[in-house]
């Protein structure tokens, strides 16, 4: 009967063992099927952005690929055809009078006067120059053919000692510059515009600043603010920040800062041509 | 000392709660009460206060019924589902139900009810799992289940719940045959069923603990 109660005893031990070994299991179990969860959760997540981003990408690379052949068109096509007429008018007014003369000159000098001006138009939709003169030049030549026009005071201010940022990163600081004057021009009705480059080792910053209208800080998130989206989608773009800032009446102010030694994948990518 | 090793965790459990109440939730607040009643009944088991005809079986077995209760109603507490509270709060009268039974038809009020502990035991085991499957099915993406108080809380009594079934299938034929390898396991057994449970609990109390914690200073920033 001992020998009963021994086994007995045995089988208690055992079965305890082995359900507890279950409970083990179960918690193992649950924890290991969490810990994948999350891991696929996670890269669904990367997924998901890394889609974005290409999309983002892509989208900028048909934007420039437009400019760059708006850029041709009015460089090779239209400039050349005002440029034939200016020379035919100078023809012209070989064999007319004094008075007639004065009047074909007038309309030489304003056929010039758009040809300079189509060419600078060109310049600024084109990647091509920023690739050659580099992002400050580009704007210099920007701020001086804005201030001509007079609709707006442009100043533009350098600080540090300079470096190439990467032609696509130039490119795309470029085109957050003219999203951002648009914008002052066609919304904030402002009088001045004002651009400062900060040049310092580790630190690369672009503050964009207008006295314009303002508006609420609320809008960033609607969906109205597509522009301001738009720059704070290029920042994130080049692994810039964009800080912006604006309450009505009050202007707006974009801050944008990147680590120029940190170099995003793209910007040493395949698409030379593009910021993507 | 070491026979009564699961009192201090009991205790500890207990400690540990008091100092996390204020932080803890609606569902674990009330293990404060609970595990309040848990200590004083067995401290005076210990002391044998609660011997009756040379027993404490039915303190034992009154005991376990409002265990079975309280854990029941915490584990169908932590499902958002009413229809899934309402079935289990039926099985659980079904059980009480039955628990009293044994008590007085079946095994007796001054006897171990172990038939009705194994079914509680069960069903706590059963209750456990079927959380453990919606826990799977339903969970949240953000979620991290290490640092998840009823994860932890549920754990415990899943192996304290898994710790006595076979304890108490073979008790009634072993206890009262006075086998003395069976006392060394009647010692053995609860006590690392309680280790278990009242660590686990202690666990989940801090984690919810730090989780209020978390909560608050997001809040503050």
């Amino acid at each position: 009967m001992l020998f009963k109660d021994e086994e007995i005893i045995l089988l208690v031990i055992a079965g305890t063992a082995v359900v507890m070994l279950l409970g083990v299991f179960i918690i193992s179990f649950l924890l290991v099927y969490q810990k994948k969860q999350n891991k696929n959760a996670l890269e669904k997540e990367q997924l998901k952005s890394s889609f974005q981003h290409e999309l983002l990408k892509t989208r900028m690379e048909i934007q420039e690929e437009t400019l760059n052949h708006i850029s041709r068109e009015l460089h090779d096509n239209i400039t050349q055809v005002l440029s034939f007429v200016k020379l035919n008018l100078g023809v012209l007014g070989r064999n007319l009078g004094e008075q007639e003369k004065i009047r074909v000159n007038d309309n030489r000098e304003l056929i010039a006067q758009s040809i300079s001006d189509l060419r600078n138009l060109s310049k600024s939709l084109s990647f091509e120059h920023i690739s050659v003169m580099g992002l400050v030049k580009t704007l210099e030549i920007e701020a001086e053919r804005i201030n001509r026009s007079g609709i707006i005071n442009l100043s533009l201010s350098v600080e540090g000692d300079r470096y190439a940022l990467g032609e696509q990163r130039e490119l795309v600081l470029f085109r957050i510059f003219q999203e951002a004057l648009n914008n002052a021009l066609k919304y904030a009705q402002a009088d001045n515009f004002k651009m400062s480059l900060y040049y310092k080792a580790q630190m690369f910053n672009l503050t964009i600043e207008d006295d314009g209208v303002g508006f609420e800080p609320e809008l960033l998130k609607d969906k109205g603010g597509s522009g301001l989206r738009n720059i704070v989608n290029r920042a994130a773009l080049i692994g810039a920040s964009a800080i912006i800032n604006s309450s009505p009446g009050s202007g707006c102010s974009i801050n944008l800062s990147l680590n120029p030694l940190v170099q995003e994948t793209y910007v040493n990518g395949t698409y030379s041509n593009s910021p993507g | 000392m070491l026979d009564d090793l699961y009192f201090y965790f009991e205790l500890f459990s207990f400690f540990v709660c008091l100092c996390t109440y204020k932080k803890l939730d609606r569902n674990f607040k009330i293990f404060l009460p609970f595990l309040a009643f848990i200590v004083i009944y067995e401290f005076a088991n210990i002391k044998y206060w609660t011997l009756w005809h040379h027993t404490n079986a039915w303190c034992n077995n009154l005991e376990s019924i409002i265990e079975i209760i309280f854990y029941t109603r915490f584990i169908s507490s932590l499902d958002k589902r009413k229809q899934y509270r309402k079935k289990v709060g039926i099985v659980l009268f079904i059980i009480v139900l039955f628990s009293f039974i044994d008590m007085i038809f079946i095994q007796g009020f001054f006897m171990m009810n172990t038939i009705a502990m194994v079914f509680q035991y069960s069903m706590l085991t059963v209750l456990v799992c079927l959380y453990y499957f919606n826990l799977i099915n339903n969970v949240d993406e953000n979620l991290d289940i290490i640092r998840y108080p009823p994860f932890w809380a549920t754990a415990g009594i899943l192996f304290y719940a898994l710790a006595f079934i076979f304890y108490h299938v073979a008790f009634s034929y072993m206890a009262y045959k006075h086998n003395y390898h069976f006392f060394l396991l009647a010692q053995v057994i609860p006590n690392i069923a309680c280790l278990i449970l009242y660590s686990l609990l202690s666990v989940a109390f801090i984690y919810q603990y730090k989780k209020a914690n978390s909560i608050n200073a997001i809040k503050t920033l």
